[in-house]
């Protein structure tokens, strides 16, 4: 029985009939009914049923890999080669890149392999991860997309099992002089702190974007361009413009806002990033 | 903005430590793998695409997976161009190889007559884009098999097909490279440099429509260059430019300005027949005309720049943007499919 409604294949049937042709599914002795359902689960998936963009959205699907997909959850042994042919090896190389690491990229792979063939049987079916899986991209991203969820979720638990990196070290030494100046430090630590805070969230979305990938998750400017859609020499331009507008805006509150001189200033950042280990992410509450 | 200047180093460090954070857990508004991974692809609608990064602004735990995304893909396409490295490009051959070529030249400059003209500068030739007012240096159809003569080969900047097409700024720079070659390094480089160009012509959306007949190709390497679009006959000739101009040469020689209706600038066309032409250019402009005379403006699947198409008629286009994806149609851009 089709899952989908017929007043949505009727409604949708001239995009549904490009999905089919596209889709090939002749290929692996698929039938419309099975492509159909599938659009029908994606817009679902994607909350676009009640829009005017199922046209666009039908359209968009990856056709070949949805089809492909379809196929291998329903057991065909010549798409499941296939897939093995054309996929195993990229999703291995996507796990050892993800990882960065030789073994535990194995173990990535090993884990997300498995799953799309389908350990567990119910009602004499193999249930795959494929199913979440409704052509919105092509096959090999989202399966890069589900190791890079299944990796930060083990740096979550790793962060969890092993203490931060990060705390606050108690200078040594008991005089007052010393008292004092540990006080004003983290004083000034804190101010710069709240006008760093300021200025990253008066910036735009894609400017934080940016910012977050070249210094917290420290990628190349080519991958920044790769997940930003930009030449690598507008990162490059573009994160330069954004850390001269950071600086302005931060000296702009430290001197207009808090009356401090340029020489204290100065000695906001020294202090920041000198070699006291202060945890400068609990001077910024909200930056998550 | 890498290598650190000194006046930001500090600001720097400290942007480094207070961006260092650990991942939440994920949140209602935490896109799922194919969510991201459509994000990854370009799949999704600018309007969400939009509202997404507002969160992923914001947000760790989405930014590593995005983060991981482009590392897998990065690292594909440097495996990819290392194993297909040619022998003459890799360097244990290549600076033997290059030392003997220049030991040769330098004997038969040494022994070339005074009074003998030097050859022109092929690389130069190839490089350069201007459109003459009266004899146009015409880039050959990408479409053509056969090897392209290297004073008439495209541009590297339209016919790049993937999986990373150089920008406009990257092509100016080969281009200032390519005028400051001396003569005899063109001589030596100028067969490898069409060569090049060619496999590079070799995209997969337009080898599908390479063997169509009449085929065209233009291409544009600078803001402020000129792009000729020809027919397979050749009996007329499109300029195209800055500011959306369209110019249309026909075969008496006589020139007259087209009304493309946008003032966009205008980077490259295909022409597969005499009345048929289509023209891209920036923020996702799409031209067309069926009659070589008026041109109507069709809805584009992207508002990125567009940098190379190819058509067979006036129905099968592909057009391929600034980021190197390739959208294709069959019904005369009422519908477009990625590639």
């Amino acid at each position: 029985m089709s899952e989908a409604p017929p007043e949505f294949v009727a409604q949708y049937a001239p995009a549904l009939a490009r999905l089919c042709k596209r889709a090939g599914g002749a290929r692996w002795n698929l039938g419309d009914e099975s492509l159909r359902d599938a659009a029908y689960r994606g817009a679902r998936a994607a909350g676009v049923l009640d829009g005017a963009s199922v046209d666009s959205f039908i359209d968009a699907i990856h056709a070949e890999d949805l089809s492909l997909a379809i196929a291998c959850q329903a057991g065909g042994s010549a798409p499941w080669e296939h897939f093995i042919t054309s996929f195993r090896p990229q999703l291995y190389a996507a796990a050892r890149a993800i990882a960065g690491d030789e073994a535990r990229g194995r173990e990535l792979a090993d884990s997300l392999w498995a799953e799309m063939y389908g350990m567990e049987v119910r009602d004499g079916r193999r249930r795959s991860i494929l199913s979440y899986f409704h052509g919105r991209s092509s096959i090999l991203t989202w399966m890069r997309a589900v190791l890079a969820q299944r990796h930060v979720d083990y740096i979550r638990a790793q962060s969890r099992i092993a203490p931060l990196d990060d705390h606050l070290e108690q200078p040594t030494g008991t005089s007052d002089d010393h008292d004092e100046e540990s006080g004003e430090r983290a004083r000034y630590v804190a101010m710069l702190g709240k006008a760093l805070d300021a200025a990253l969230k008066a910036l735009e979305p894609r400017d934080r974007m940016r910012m977050a990938y070249y210094y917290r998750h420290t990628l190349s400017l080519k991958e920044i361009g790769r997940v930003m859609n930009e030449h690598e020499s507008t990162v490059s331009r573009r994160l330069a413009r954004t850390r001269d507008y950071l600086k302005r805006e931060i000296e702009r509150t430290l001197h207009d806002g808090y009356r401090l001189s340029q020489d204290q200033i100065r000695l906001c950042y020294d202090w920041a990033a000198g070699d006291l280990q202060i945890d400068l992410s609990r001077a910024l509450p909200d930056v998550k | 903005m890498t290598p650190v200047d000194r006046d930001n180093e500090p600001l720097d460090t400290v942007l480094r430590r207070a961006m260092r954070a650990h991942p939440g857990p994920a949140t209602p508004e935490c896109a799922d793998a194919e969510t991201l991974a459509a994000y990854s692809d370009r799949s999704l609608a600018a309007a969400e695409r939009e509202r997404l990064e507002t969160h992923f602004a914001d947000c760790m735990r989405c930014q590593l997976v995005l983060a991981g995304i482009a590392r897998a893909d990065e690292s594909a396409r440097d495996a990819r161009a290392a194993s297909g490295i040619p022998w003459y490009r890799r360097w244990r051959i290549a600076i033997p190889a290059l030392a003997a070529v220049a030991a040769i030249l330098v004997f038969i400059a040494i022994r070339r007559p005074a009074n003998e003209e030097p050859q022109s500068n092929e690389v130069v030739a190839m490089a350069k884009r201007e459109a003459p007012a009266v004899e146009p240096a015409a880039p050959e159809p990408a479409a053509a098999p056969e090897m392209p003569e290297a004073a008439s080969a495209p541009a590297p900047a339209a016919l790049a097909p993937a999986p990373a097409p150089p920008a406009s700024n990257e092509i100016a720079m080969n281009e200032t490279k390519a005028q400051a070659a001396a003569a005899p390094r063109a001589q030596a480089m100028g067969a490898f440099s069409s060569q090049t160009l060619h496999r590079q012509a070799t995209a997969p959306a337009m080898s599908a429509l390479a063997g169509a007949p009449g085929a065209g190709a233009g291409a544009a390497i600078g803001g402020e260059v000129r792009v000729t679009i020809f027919p397979p006959d050749r009996s007329v000739m499109w300029i195209i430019g800055k500011n959306g101009m369209v110019q249309r040469r026909d075969a008496d020689g006589t020139m007259r300005v087209q009304q493309s209706g946008v003032s966009t600038d205008l980077v490259a066309g295909a022409s597969p027949s005499v009345s048929v032409c289509w023209i891209v250019g920036r923020s996702g402009t799409i031209l067309r005309t069926t009659d070589g005379e008026h041109w109507e403006v069709i809805g584009a699947p992207t508002t990125e720049n567009l940098t190379a198409v190819s058509a067979s008629s006036a129905h099968d286009v592909a057009i391929t943007t600034a980021g190197g994806r390739i959208f294709a149609t069959s019904d005369g851009g009422a519908t477009w499919h990625q590639q």
